[in-house]
């Protein structure tokens, strides 16, 4: 990354990867949310059972 | 008029989006104001203090949203179908580029460095997962806990890999800014910095001095605390010295533990070549193999020095003059005879910095970065508002300065202060309009402005978009001040009496302090 160009991925702040797309800076996002709450229960006793 | 409160439950968006949306809604005919906000518990106390909050908006948790609106009856109600119209479509972005799963946007497509600002508590799992892949991390997030941030740092040093943050404000790596950065040109001091406005205001002194910076390597505020140990620290100072368009290293941080600083101390002894130069703002210090200064502006010059001691010269000449142009304008316009010294800040190390000076020349000062509680009013104060219990679900204070600007309003409608502090900032990260916002806001109170003394400094570069809303700032009677160690230092010398010695002081805090050693503890 010191060494030249690089890409980046954002994750969060849409503002920040606009911020890099005008200085020309490839960017590629992750639209990331929380998992629903549900999932994780679900998921947790899954994991117990299997 | 009516004040009307609807919740979406675990509705998760930035609150960048947020705040923008809240601007959209004010400007709505028959809407008076618009808050659409996180529901923590800060949010609903400002909603509370506005007179926004109702009982439905109090029952929000802090993954809700809460829309308070207060206007005229039927554009309060189209208001808030607006707003929950526009939360709930998803997605929020939308383009090239865009995806919502992670393993399908890091295959095969070679990403260096992933830039994280979702909300703290979900760091970590993101965080793992993509050092587990291989890529470096630029982390701005805050209200991460310290043990994930220790975790994190120890499994990406296992992996040879940078992690920058949490709450890194900053980075430049090779040009690419990331987080809030100003216009900087290249040349070849490295930076790292346990700080972001820290390193912003040390680069952009810099840039004005026509020193250009290689890199500026951010590893968030908590990295120099005993329990991290400096671990980016080392590292970044391991990459500078290894990355052969960087000539000289500086280093700029709030106050380290004593075994973080020692970590610093003896990897710079044993593994580092080019020269190191070092503020840690609070903190009094002694090594053979680094050269220290106790604040922002000297270690400017000392870098500046390493690079062209002609034009450190240069730099401090123009500093003495600026100082004697100051002292010269106050003692004309004359100040308050009584009165309180206000600080009031957006960049956390600046913050610090100033609260150093004034107890370094004797002045009683109270701060939240002391830890000191309450309201901290009508008595000499610092406030960051960068800081977390200012931070809770709302943007960062450069982003989003409301909480800070509506400070300051009050402070000299109040009238209880002789001289208020405060920093504003261009560049990346800040509004497009930041300065014209201020100023705006200040003109709003000018007739307070001829009585307390209120002194700004720009943190940015002339090349920042921003930059030319600065005449707006000088057509008010304020002043301005070329570095936060200077706007410090003045008004310290109006607070003790001794504005005739601004110039004196100047040069003593900021060009004479050749030893390095640093004024007392903050």
């Amino acid at each position: 990354m010191l060494r030249g160009k690089f890409k980046v991925l954002n994750i969060g702040l849409h503002l920040f990867a606009e911020v890099l797309r005008e200085k020309g800076v490839e960017v590629v996002e992750l639209e990331w949310r929380p998992k629903p709450e549900l999932e994780e229960d679900i998921k947790r006793i899954l994991d117990k059972l299997l | 008029m009516t004040v009307r409160n609807v919740v979406v439950k675990h509705l998760y968006r930035d609150s960048v989006q947020l705040m923008e949306l809240s601007e959209r809604l004010r400007g709505v005919k028959g809407v008076e104001d618009a808050a659409i906000v996180l529901g923590t518990n800060l949010n609903k106390r400002l909603l509370a203090e506005r007179g926004m909050l109702t009982t439905e908006g109090e029952g929000a948790e802090e993954d809700d949203v809460i829309i308070a609106i207060k206007g005229e009856e039927s554009a309060v109600e189209a208001a808030i179908a607006n707003a929950r119209n526009e939360l709930e479509q998803s997605p929020t972005i939308e383009g090239v580029g865009v995806f919502s799963d992670l393993e399908d946007v890091l295959r095969s497509r070679d990403i260096a460095l992933a830039s994280i600002s979702v909300a703290g508590k979900y760091v970590g799992e993101i965080a793992e997962e993509l050092l587990k892949r291989g890529v470096n991390l630029f982390i701005f997030s805050d209200h991460v806990p310290l043990d994930v941030e220790v975790r994190l740092k120890k499994l990406g040093a296992e992996r040879g890999l940078l992690v920058m943050g949490p709450e890194a404000g900053t980075s430049m790596l090779s040009g690419v800014g990331l987080g809030f950065y100003n216009e900087i040109r290249s040349g070849p001091v490295g930076i790292v910095g346990a700080t972001g406005s820290g390193m912003q205001e040390l680069s952009t002194l810099l840039d004005r001095a026509g020193v250009g910076v290689s890199h500026m390597i951010g590893v968030g505020g908590r990295d120099v605390r005993d329990e991290v140990g400096a671990i980016m620290t080392v590292k970044a100072l391991k990459l500078l010295d290894e990355d052969g368009s960087t000539k000289v290293i500086g280093i700029v941080s709030k106050k380290p533990g004593t075994k973080a600083l020692r970590a610093i101390e003896k990897f710079v002894e044993r593994n580092v070549s080019k020269p190191v130069f070092a503020c840690f703002l609070g903190a009094k210090v002694e090594s053979r193999s680094i050269d220290y200064s106790s604040n922002i502006s000297a270690l400017a010059l000392k870098l500046i020095a390493a690079i062209d001691s002609e034009l450190a010269s240069r730099r401090l000449a123009e500093i003495r003059l600026e100082a004697e142009k100051l002292s010269a304008m106050i003692r004309r316009v004359g100040t308050k005879s009584s009165g309180a010294l206000m600080g009031f800040y957006a960049g956390g190390a600046l913050a610090s910095e100033t609260l150093q000076i004034w107890r370094g020349l004797g002045i009683k000062v109270r701060s939240n970065l002391s830890g000191d509680q309450g309201r901290l009013e009508g008595e000499n104060v610092v406030i960051d508002y960068g800081a977390e219990e200012y931070t809770e679900g709302r943007a960062h204070p450069i982003i989003d300065p409301t909480l800070r600007d509506e400070r300051v309003v009050k402070e000299l409608e109040r009238g209880l202060a002789k001289a208020i502090v405060v920093d504003a900032f261009t560049g990346a990260g800040a509004p497009k309009d930041s300065l014209s916002q201020l100023a705006k806001r200040l003109s709003g109170v000018v007739e307070y402005l001829r009585e307390t003394l209120t002194v700004v400094h720009v943190v940015g570069s002339e090349r920042d978009p921003q930059s030319g809303q600065v005449r707006e700032l000088e057509r008010l009677p304020i002043v301005l001040a070329s570095s936060n160690a200077i706007a410090a230092i003045t008004a310290a010398a109006v607070g003790t009496g001794r504005i005739g010695e601004l110039p004196v002081l100047a040069d003593e805090l900021i060009g004479g302090d050749a030893s390095g050693r640093a004024v007392a503890e903050g």
